[in-house]
C-alpha cells in the first residue's frame, strides 16, 4: 500500500486543563532548541476557532499539531512528505515521534501536572483518499500494515474500529489497547 | 489500481483546464531539472495562484537568532529567494464568491491533505490554502477542477478573481442581478490573448446599487455599478480604482455602458493596458496609474477608439440571450418564521447575521467566520447544511463571511441550531466584532505586525461587550492589514490600521497606524488616512477611547465618519497621543512582541545597548518631526487649503530625507543638496529600499519635488499625503538598517 501521509493522534485527558493558546510560547520554544525532529519552519495559530487544528508546529516533514478538529483536544501528528521503507515501519516512526512529543508536552513546566495524554486510545488517519478512501475496503487493506506497527507500541493486544463510514470523510481508525498502559512514556520506551 | 488524481478523475477535469494543469505539471518538472529559469517559473506559478509565504526565502528569526531552514531540495528555488521546498500558499478564485456544496467538499479535502485544514477567505472572495508544497499543486488542480473550480490567473498580473454583490439576485436595492455579467466577464477575460500582457494585476468588481458597499466597486481597476437606463440594462462603468500602499477613488469611465458592450470594452481596455501601461516599474504599474498619467479624458479616447478597431466576437454577446443561467431555485417552499421555537441565542444572531431577501419569505443567513477561517470539517458539515436547506447556493464575502440564499424564513431556527453545533454560530456579522483582517506576519511575506493576532484580540475583547454595546458602536467596522498594501483593505473602515514598526533604543517595536475618515457604504466611497502610530499592544486602548469619545461626544444622528470629520483629525490625534509612548523593555517586555506570537520584535541578531529602551536618537527626533508635518498636512487637506497641504507633504518628505542624510554627513545643505545626497548615499545604494517595493517610496519623494502640483486637486494632495507618510515609514525601515 502506497501510503505516505497520514496522522495519529493522542487525546488530552483533560481537555479543558490548559488555554490553547499556551501552547504557542511552548512551540516557539522548541523550534528555538530544535526540540523535536524534522525542519522546523514556524507556529500556526488557530485558537480562535474552537474545533480546529489548534495550535500547529508546522514542519517540512509534519506537523505536530494541538488539535481539536478530529475529536477532542490531542496532540496529532500529521506526516506530509513521503519516507522510503515499509508502510509498518513508517507507521511505528510516526507513533514513537507522536509519543516523543507527548511526553516532551507533559514535561514542559508550564504543563506540568496538567497536561496528560490518554495513552491507551489513540486514532490513526490516513490522509490520502486516492490510495485509501474511507470504505471497507479500504480499512480492510490497511489493517495488516497498521496491526503491524501497532504491535510495536501495545504488543499485548489492541482492537482497531473504523470511525466514520462518510466516504468524504478521511479513513480514521480507533486503537485501543486491549491491556491498561500506564502512560505515554511507557509506550515511547518501547519503540526508542 | 489508480496511483494519480490524474488517472482517477479522468475526464472529469475539462479538457481545457486539464491541459492547463499538465502544461504546468511539465513547468514543474522543468523547473527541478534547471531547464527553466526561476524568474520565469515564479510568473508561472504565480498565474496558478501558487504564491510564496513568508519565510520561503530559507530564514527565520526565532526571536533568539536567524535560523537557516535548510530544505532538503537544497539551492532549487521557485523563484528569486524562494526556496523550492518552503511552504506556499495556493490561492483559489471564486468568482464572484459563489460556490456549490460539491465546491466546498473538494476544497475541505484538499485542505486536509494538501494544507493545514484551514480554509481562509479573502477579502475579494477567494479561498486560500496555507503551507502548500509546490509538487503538490497539481494534484490539488486537478481535484478542483473536477468541481468546476480553476486557479489560473488568481495571482500575477492577470485580471484576478472577479467579484460581486453576494447578494445579487436576492437585494431589495439592487437595480439588477449582477451574478451572469460577472460571471460571462470572468469567463470572457480568463486566459484571453489580450490579458497575458499586463504589467500588473487587473481587478474587478460588479455592484447591483451605488448606495451600498455590494461589490466596492470604486477601489477596482473595472468597477460596474448596475444601471437601468430607458428600460435597458447597462452600467455606470468606473476605471483606475484601486487600494494598494496609495488608494485612489475610481473615475467615472462612462456614465451608462449598454450591457452588450460590457465585455467588448473590458477587452479594449485590457489592450490599451497591455500596450500603454507600465512595465518596468510594477510600483506604477497598475491601471490607475495609466489613467492619472493620460488623464481620464485621453485613456476615454484610447479605450473608444481600441474599441472600434475590435473584430466582432460572438462571445461578447451571446451569454446575454441566457441570462438566468445564474439565477437559483429555492429549494422549499417560503413560509414565515411565526411562532416557531427558537433556540437561545438566535434573536440576536437573526438581529446580525439575517437578511431579508427581496422574495417573501426568504432570508439570507450570514454564517460568521472568525477572521475568514473555516476548517475542514466545518465546510463538509456547510455544505451538508446547504443541501439541507437551500440546495446549492452559497456565496464567499469580501468580509471573509460565507451566506446561505434562499433559506425560507421558518427554517432559521433550525438553521441557527445546525450552525451552532459545528461552531459557527456566532452573532456579530458585519458589526464591530466582524473584523475583517489581512494574513499578516502570520503567514504572508510582505506583513510587518501581525494583523491577525491583533484582529483575534479585538474581537475577543469586543464579543464579551457586545450585548451591552450602544447600537451606534456595534455597527462600526474595524479592518487590519499587516501592512501598507491594504489587503485588509483599511482604508475603507471606520477604523482602520495598518502595520508599521518604530525603534526604542536598539529594540523594534511592533505598531499599528490608526487610520480614521474611510467609508465603507456607497462601494467605498472614501479612503481613511492616517493620523498616528501607535504600540500594538495598545490598538485596544484605541478602540475603546474612540467608541467611548465618540459615545459621548456625537450630534444626534450624527455617524461615526461625520463625528470624525466635525471634530477633526488633531483632535483624534490629541486624544490618542500619550498612547503612543513606549515603555522601557525592562517596564513591560510585552510591547516588544507581537500579538499571540512571543518571539521578540526584532531582526533576530540585533544586539543590544547598555542603555537599550532609553536611547533617543536625533534622527528618531527628525523622523518624529517629518511624522507631525505629514499629519499637520492633512490637517490643511481637511481644512480645504489644497496648495498649502501639498507644500507641507513635500517637506515632510524633504525633513525625513533631511534627517537620513543627516545621519550620514556632518551638513545636509538646502533642498538640491539633500535631494542629491539622499539619492546618492541612500537610494542608489539601496539602502532606502524596501525589500519588496523596491524604490518605489524613494521615487515619491524625487518625484514630489521634481515636479510639484501645480494646481493641486483634493484628490492629488490626498494621494500626496500618502504618499509622504510612506516615505517616512520607509524612513523608519531604513533607520533600522543604519
Amino acid at each position: 500500500m502506497d501510503l505516505h501521509k497520514f496522522c495519529v493522534k493522542y487525546f488530552a485527558e483533560n481537555p479543558s486543563a490548559v488555554e490553547i493558546g499556551s501552547f504557542i510560547p511552548v512551540f516557539h520554544r522548541w523550534i528555538q532548541k530544535q526540540a523535536v525532529e524534522g525542519l522546523l519552519v514556524d507556529v500556526a495559530d488557530y485558537g480562535h476557532l474552537p474545533q480546529s487544528p489548534g495550535v500547529l508546529l508546522v514542519s517540512h516533514e509534519a506537523d505536530y499539531c494541538m488539535d481539536a478538529m478530529e475529536g477532542p483536544l490531542g496532540l496529532l501528528y500529521n506526516r506530509k512528505t513521503s519516507i522510503g521503507g515499509r508502510l509498518s515501519d513508517r507507521i511505528a516512526d510516526a507513533f514513537r515521534v507522536a509519543l516523543g512529543a507527548c511526553v516532551k508536552l507533559e514535561n514542559e513546566p508550564e504543563f506540568l501536572g496538567r497536561v496528560k495524554f490518554r495513552a491507551g486510545s489513540p486514532i490513526f488517519i490516513a490522509n490520502d483518499r486516492l490510495n485509501v478512501p474511507n470504505t471497507e475496503e479500504g480499512f480492510q487493506a490497511l489493517r495488516s500494515d497498521l496491526s503491524a506497527a501497532l504491535a510495536k507500541v501495545y504488543p499485548s493486544n489492541f482492537e482497531l474500529r473504523r470511525i466514520s463510514t462518510d466516504p468524504r470523510a478521511r479513513l480514521t481508525v480507533q486503537v485501543t489497547s486491549i491491556d491498561p498502559v500506564r502512560d505515554v512514556a511507557s509506550l515511547l520506551a518501547r519503540l526508542s | 489500481m489508480t496511483s494519480t488524481w490524474k488517472e482517477k478523475l479522468g475526464d472529469r477535469v475539462p479538457p481545457d483546464l486539464a491541459r492547463e494543469i499538465e502544461i504546468f505539471e511539465n513547468e514543474i518538472a522543468l523547473r527541478k531539472a534547471g531547464k527553466i529559469d526561476e524568474k520565469v517559473f515564479a510568473e508561472t506559478r504565480l498565474r496558478r495562484g501558487a504564491y510564496g509565504q513568508r519565510y520561503d526565502n530559507g530564514q527565520r528569526s526565532d526571536g533568539l537568532k536567524t535560523q537557516t531552514l535548510a530544505y532538503p531540495s537544497g539551492e532549487l528555488t521557485k523563484g528569486p529567494t524562494t526556496m523550492w521546498d518552503a511552504p506556499g500558499m495556493q490561492r483559489i478564485k471564486i468568482p464572484y464568491g459563489g460556490l456549490t456544496p460539491v465546491q466546498l467538499e473538494a476544497l475541505a479535502d484538499c485542505a486536509e491533505e494538501y494544507s493545514d485544514g484551514i480554509l481562509h477567505v479573502t477579502t475579494r472572495q477567494d479561498i486560500q490554502l496555507h503551507y502548500v508544497h509546490i509538487e503538490e499543486t497539481p494534484s490539488l488542480f486537478r481535484r478542483l477542477a473536477a468541481t468546476g473550480i480553476t486557479t489560473r490567473e488568481a495571482c500575477g498580473n492577470t485580471v484576478r478573481n472577479v467579484t460581486g454583490c453576494p447578494l445579487a439576485g436576492v437585494c431589495r436595492t439592487e437595480t439588477f442581478d449582477v451574478t451572469p455579467y460577472a460571471k460571462a466577464c470572468a469567463k470572457f477575460l480568463l486566459g484571453h490573448k489580450d490579458t497575458q500582457n499586463f504589467g500588473r494585476k487587473f481587478k474587478i468588481a460588479f455592484s447591483g446599487c451605488a448606495e451600498q458597499a455590494c461589490g466596492l466597486a470604486m477601489m477596482h481597476d473595472i468597477g460596474a455599478v448596475a444601471k437601468v437606463k430607458n428600460g435597458k440594462r447597462g452600467f455606470e462603468f468606473y476605471v483606475g480604482g484601486g487600494l494598494g500602499s496609495v488608494p485612489n477613488q475610481a473615475k467615472l469611465f462612462d456614465e451608462f455602458l449598454p450591457e452588450e458592450e460590457l465585455l467588448p470594452m473590458a477587452q479594449a481596455m485590457s489592450r490599451v493596458f497591455a500596450r500603454l501601461g507600465e512595465k518596468k516599474n510594477r510600483n506604477t504599474a497598475r491601471l490607475k496609474f495609466l489613467v492619472n498619467k493620460l488623464g481620464l479624458e485621453e485613456f476615454r479616447r484610447l479605450v473608444i477608439e481600441e474599441r472600434k478597431s475590435l473584430a466582432d466576437d460572438p462571445a461578447w454577446t451571446a451569454y446575454l440571450r441566457n441570462l438566468h443561467v445564474t439565477d437559483e431555485k429555492a429549494l422549499k417552499p417560503a413560509a414565515a418564521l411565526n411562532g416557531r421555537p427558537k433556540p437561545e441565542g438566535f434573536d440576536e444572531w437573526r438581529r446580525t447575521n439575517v437578511y431579508a431577501q427581496s422574495q417573501a419569505g426568504y432570508a439570507v443567513a450570514t454564517v460568521t467566520l472568525p477572521l475568514g477561517d473555516f476548517t475542514a470539517r466545518q465546510a463538509r458539515a456547510l455544505a451538508d447544511i446547504a443541501r439541507k436547506y437551500v440546495g446549492e447556493p452559497m456565496r464567499l464575502t469580501v468580509e471573509q463571511n460565507l451566506l446561505f440564499r434562499w433559506v425560507s424564513e421558518a427554517d432559521l431556527p433550525a438553521l441557527f441550531g445546525d450552525l451552532r453545533e459545528i461552531g459557527l454560530g456566532e452573532p456579530g456579522a458585519g458589526t464591530i466584532v466582524d473584523i475583517t483582517a489581512c494574513p499578516g506576519t502570520d503567514t504572508c511575506k510582505l506583513g510587518i505586525s501581525s494583523s491577525r493576532g491583533l484582529a483575534g484580540e479585538l474581537r475577543t475583547r469586543l464579543a464579551s461587550r457586545m450585548v451591552s454595546m450602544d447600537e451606534a458602536v456595534r455597527g462600526l467596522k474595524i479592518k487590519v492589514s499587516g501592512c501598507f498594501n491594504s489587503c485588509g483593505q483599511h482604508h475603507i473602515a471606520d477604523l482602520g490600521f495598518y502595520g508599521v514598526s518604530r525603534k526604542k533604543g536598539s529594540w523594534t517595536v511592533p505598531h499599528f497606524q490608526v487610520l480614521v475618515g474611510g467609508q465603507w457604504d456607497h462601494n467605498a466611497g472614501a479612503y481613511g488616512l492616517a493620523v498616528i502610530a501607535i504600540p500594538s499592544k495598545r490598538i485596544p486602548d484605541v478602540v475603546d477611547r474612540m467608541t467611548e469619545a465618540f459615545l459621548r461626544e456625537r450630534q444626534k444622528g450624527e455617524n461615526f465618519q461625520a463625528w470624525i470629520k466635525r471634530i477633526g483629525k488633531a483632535k483624534v490625534r490629541a486624544m490618542l497621543e500619550d498612547l503612543a509612548a513606549i515603555p522601557g523593555h525592562d517596564e513591560n517586555p510585552s510591547f516588544f512582541s507581537d500579538w499571540r506570537d512571543p518571539r521578540e520584535y526584532s531582526t533576530g541578531d540585533m544586539g543590544i545597548g547598555e542603555c537599550a529602551g532609553e536611547v533617543v536618537s536625533p534622527l528618531d527626533f527628525g523622523l518624529a518631526a517629518a511624522e507631525r508635518e505629514a499629519f499637520e498636512a492633512q490637517l490643511t487637506l481637511e481644512a480645504g487649503d489644497f496648495r498649502r497641504a501639498a507644500d507641507q507633504a513635500v517637506s515632510s518628505m524633504m525633513t525625513a530625507a533631511k534627517e537620513l542624510v543627516l545621519s550620514k554627513t556632518a551638513a545636509a545643505g538646502g533642498a538640491p543638496e539633500i535631494v542629491r545626497e539622499f539619492r546618492e548615499k541612500f537610494f542608489d545604494t539601496k539602502l532606502f529600499w524596501d525589500p519588496f517595493a523596491g524604490g518605489k517610496f524613494a521615487q515619491y519623494f524625487f518625484h514630489a519635488v521634481e515636479n510639484p502640483p501645480q494646481n493641486p486637486t483634493s484628490d492629488a494632495v490626498h494621494r500626496l499625503v500618502e504618499e509622504a507618510q510612506l516615505f517616512i515609514e520607509a524612513a523608519h525601515s531604513c533607520r533600522l538598517k543604519l
